[in-house]
């Protein structure tokens, strides 16, 4: 069954270029991928309608990429949500700072669509 | 200050290294074939980035911290601008190619949302690149994207002052199948400036330095940058006469074949500037051309050996007039504009000649005007050539040659890590290192000695 996605990015042009990496991988996704300019934005439509993964920017104006997840994680109804962090950051402490905060994987830009393939595919 | 220098020293060394990696970032991430060329070192201001990007570019800033401790700047010109944000909104060539040419401010400002993310992409690669590279690294972290005429109001569009000093580290980047583009590391000398907690020790250690910046006064924008060895952006825009006596640039040019003849050079303490210009300059021309074969002494000789030490100076206030009298007493074609051996800018016997009004030759005594007497008193600043190109004193006389024929200059100031002014290198000089090395004119192939002109 093809999986319910969301990119969380502050950047039209990030999102449109996760977007069609995700399509490149070729991954079993549904058809219509989530967006969201900030985690404000994501956690509201997390919760009219929820998704299977949601791949969110770290650096955002407004709630940061770090602070979504730590609010997410709070609600128990996206305790199934598979959040993949994707940033340009590469720092080892920020990766594992972020996972201990709830983030299930980490992507590091520049992505390929073999990058996102290997992070999406345990979840998939 | 040796840490100052240091640090200068290997970001200049990292900031191609960075470039590489970001445009390799780039071509992983749209599968298209990025190229970075290294170009030119030069220290300039807002005035020189004017000049050479015009109204239209792109700049990213980026909040340094650790040992960099600052904000600096990447420019991207306008069909870097298009290119890149271009390639990153998934225009088709076409349009790209378009944009280059005709982009508008409108146009430009529409994907700027993707010059956001090509400055997102281009922070997370030099952060890679410091982080391993870069003892003291802390974080770089990008503060800002201008899309547009930074230039006028640079100060409240890039915080950038008018008056502030910059090394401009210049790159030519082909995203294909466009035509390259060109971009620039823009570092104002207070980044180098040491974090709080180190200098203390340094100071200890060197109180006698006082012509360095203290940590007081470098808190200010006003820190002054040491002349480094520097490059025009673009020379297209100089005069065509000023261009043909010395080239007006002030260029690093240090040995390519360095990394070959380390166990000879090492021993000449390149000093840390020196590596960083030479990494830069690594893949500058080969200078092989076939005669050189056979001719160790080439490679064996350095500016250090040949130039002269006696070297004329003058202020940039001085005048033409001033500069005229300097230029007989001391018998001399050249004179470096600058004090305390900083070297500013340079003035030949034809620029002088250029500046000056041709009815101040006797011959048209009859037709002169005060307005032609009048341009004795320019200023050396106003005639003078600036940037520079410069060797280092371990240059070889190949590197030397090659420099001048290059870029038909025909003197070459010397100076050393610090940018100092050790010494000057003319084609004179050059000729009589020829002889005493054994090219002569039988050698060259040609006869020797031509029949005298009447």
């Amino acid at each position: 069954m093809a999986k319910t996605l969301m990119v969380v990015d502050d950047s039209a042009t990030m999102r449109k270029i996760i977007t069609r990496t995700i399509r490149k991988a070729g991954l079993s996704v549904a058809d219509e991928i989530l967006e969201a300019g900030d985690g404000g934005e994501a956690l509201e439509k997390l919760k009219s309608s929820p998704v299977d993964i949601v791949l969110c920017d770290i650096n955002m104006p407004g709630m940061n990429g770090l602070e979504f997840v730590k609010q997410a994680r709070q609600d128990p109804a996206n305790a199934n949500t598979k959040i993949i962090m994707i940033s340009t950051e590469s720092a080892e402490d920020l990766i594992h700072g972020v996972k201990a905060d709830g983030a299930d994987g980490y992507v590091t830009k520049p992505f390929t669509p073999e990058t996102i393939q290997k992070e999406l595919s345990p979840f998939m | 200050m040796a840490e100052t220098a240091e640090l200068q020293s290997r970001t200049l060394e990292l900031t191609e290294q960075a470039f590489t990696t970001f445009a390799e970032d780039i071509s992983t991430m749209f599968d298209t074939k990025v190229v970075v060329q290294q170009a030119d070192i030069a220290t300039g201001t807002v005035d020189d980035l004017q000049k050479a990007y015009k109204k239209l570019s792109s700049v990213c800033s980026v909040r340094a911290e650790g040992a960099l401790n600052g904000t600096f700047h990447v420019v991207f010109d306008k069909e870097g601008l298009f290119t890149l944000a271009g390639t990153f909104v998934m225009q088709p060539e076409q349009i790209i190619a378009q944009n280059r040419k005709s982009g508008t401010d409108a146009e430009a400002k529409e994907i700027g949302d993707a010059m956001g993310e090509v400055g997102n992409l281009l922070v997370g690669a030099w952060d890679r690149v410091f982080r391993e590279e870069f003892k003291g690294h802390g974080h770089f972290v990008q503060s800002g994207t201008f899309t547009g005429n930074p230039w006028g109001k640079s100060e409240d569009s890039i915080g950038l002052s008018k008056t502030e000093s910059l090394d401009i580290l210049t790159f030519e980047v082909t995203v294909e199948p466009q035509e390259p583009f060109r971009c620039a590391a823009l570092y104002p000398a207070s980044l180098f400036t040491p974090a709080e907690s180190e200098p203390a020790s340094a100071q200890q250690e060197a109180p006698a330095d006082s012509s360095e910046p203290s940590e007081s006064e470098s808190a200010s924008c006003e820190v002054q940058a040491e002349p480094e060895p520097e490059v025009p952006a673009d020379s297209s825009d100089r005069p065509q006469e000023v261009v043909s006596e010395s080239e007006p640039t002030l260029e690093q040019e240090t040995q390519p074949q360095a990394s070959e003849t380390n166990g000879d050079t090492s021993s000449s303490e390149p000093g840390p500037v020196s590596e960083a210009i030479a990494r830069l300059t690594r893949t500058s021309n080969p200078i092989s051309p076939p005669w050189i074969e056979g001719h160790a002494f080439l490679h064996e000789l350095c500016a250090g050996d040949i130039m002269r030490t006696e070297v004329v100076w003058a202020g940039p206030e001085e005048t033409i007039e001033e500069l005229i009298a300097k230029m007989q007493q001391h018998d001399t074609g050249y004179i470096l504009i600058g004090s305390q051996k900083k070297l500013e800018g340079i003035i030949s016997k034809s620029d002088v000649r250029g500046a000056l009004s041709p009815y101040l030759q006797s011959i048209f005594v009859k037709w002169r005007s005060p307005m032609d007497i009048a341009t004795l008193q320019i200023k050396a600043k106003w005639a003078m050539n600036r940037p520079v190109r410069t060797v280092r004193p371990d240059a070889t006389l190949a590197v030397i040659m090659h420099t001048m024929s290059e870029h038909g200059g025909r003197c070459l100031p010397v100076v050393d890590v610090h940018g100092t002014v050790v010494g000057l290198v003319t084609v004179f000089d050059v000729f009589h290192a020829l002889l005493a090395g054994g090219i002569d004119g039988a050698t060259a192939g040609r006869t020797g000695q031509s029949p005298p002109l009447v």
